[in-house]
């Protein structure tokens, strides 16, 4: 098959540069990919590893992971649920370089700052606080699921494929971490309800 | 709370991980439109909300973050240095002008024990009172987190 001049023009050019018109459109794909996925990564890796820093790393090295296989990025069938896997799973690596004793199933994080009184606790800033830490003493699995899906409003089978379990595990982690959620939201309220109740300041 | 119905039966959903991802949307339409004020459902769902906008900073055009394995490097040299100069002041030869130091502080003693003890316990004494003043403050400061350990345990 005879090429155009602007397909030869463009073959000649891409030969120059050392690569192949089929890997320079791959690279526009892994590009295009990337920067639709980078700030998820991001966040789903900050709520792993509960570092900026450390997050932002897992970003950049996600990214050399996908350049590494961009020329296969067409083959895998989900590549957005793939490289979301790649970023969990180099942040637990991170987590564990950090925390190597911990037992990722059962984490509780410590409350390292001093919390506010309670009868405060209605103020929304820091009811804010109290659901982050509320969120940090989920066990990992409760977590991941509970951001995947409040956060990122991905589908079951979509958490599924990113965590590598079953739609049904999915579920199952949801429910618990929403059942855990839940009870202390009431408790919160009815905490507030029962100061005003009594008419305590 | 008294919401809706509608909303009612669909935050029963929600809880049990029953709702479809159209119908969370709902509920935090819902719950957006109310305003958070007092009510903690309202407050979670635009927390909720407000994590889904996080993104990842942009670094400014001239700052440049060194990769980790260098910073590692840097911190580890860093640190020799440290050793070094540390070992290298402990281990210098004194000279003339040290004796001077040494003098001042061999000066610093009193000849009459009774004085020593006085000024001794009086050191102690302000010692004491500090460490006393900052064991109340912290007792102060974790009776008030009791209520607040109760409600997120």
């Amino acid at each position: 098959m005879l090429l155009e001049r602007s397909e030869k023009r463009n073959v000649v050019t891409n030969l120059r540069r050392g690569t192949s018109m089929e890997s320079t459109m791959h690279t526009e794909k892994y590009d295009a990919l990337f920067r639709e996925y980078k700030d998820r990564i991001y966040r789903l890796a900050l709520r792993i590893v509960r570092d900026s820093m450390i997050a932002e790393d897992v970003v950049q090295e996600v990214h050399v992971k996908c350049w590494q296989n961009r020329d296969t990025l067409e083959e895998i069938s989900n590549p957005g649920a793939w490289i979301m896997r790649v970023a969990k799973n180099l942040s637990i690596d991170k987590l564990r370089a950090s925390k190597p004793t911990a037992d990722l199933e059962a984490v509780t994080y410590s409350i390292k700052t001093r919390d506010p009184i309670p009868d405060r606790v209605a103020e929304t800033g820091n009811l804010i606080q109290i659901m982050q830490k509320i969120l940090e003493i989920l066990p990992a699995k409760q977590k991941m699921v509970f951001h995947l899906r409040e956060v990122e409003g991905l589908q079951y089978k979509e958490i599924g494929e990113v965590l590598e379990i079953t739609v049904e595990e999915v579920k199952i982690n949801l429910f618990r971490a929403r059942q855990k959620i839940k009870d202390k939201l009431i408790k919160i309220q009815s905490y507030g309800l029962s100061r005003i109740h009594t008419g305590t300041t | 709370m008294g919401y809706p119905e509608s909303i009612q039966a669909l935050l029963e959903k929600y809880w049990s991980a029953e709702t479809t991802v159209e119908e969370e949307q709902q509920l935090r339409a819902f719950f957006a439109s109310t305003g958070t004020g007092a009510d903690p459902m309202a407050t979670y769902f635009s927390w909720l909300s407000r994590e889904s906008r996080i993104m990842m900073p942009e670094r400014r055009s001239g700052t440049h973050r060194r990769p980790v394995a260098i910073r590692r490097a840097l911190s580890i040299a860093a640190s020799i240095l440290l050793l070094i100069a540390a070992g290298y002041f402990i281990t210098r030869p004194i000279d003339n002008d040290s004796t001077a130091i040494y003098t001042a502080v061999a000066s610093d003693t009193f000849d009459d024990p009774a004085e020593a003890y006085a000024e001794a316990r009086q050191a102690l004494l302000l010692v004491a009172d500090k460490l006393n003043r900052t064991r109340a403050f912290a007792s102060e400061q974790i009776s008030k987190t009791d209520v607040y350990t109760e409600l997120i345990r």
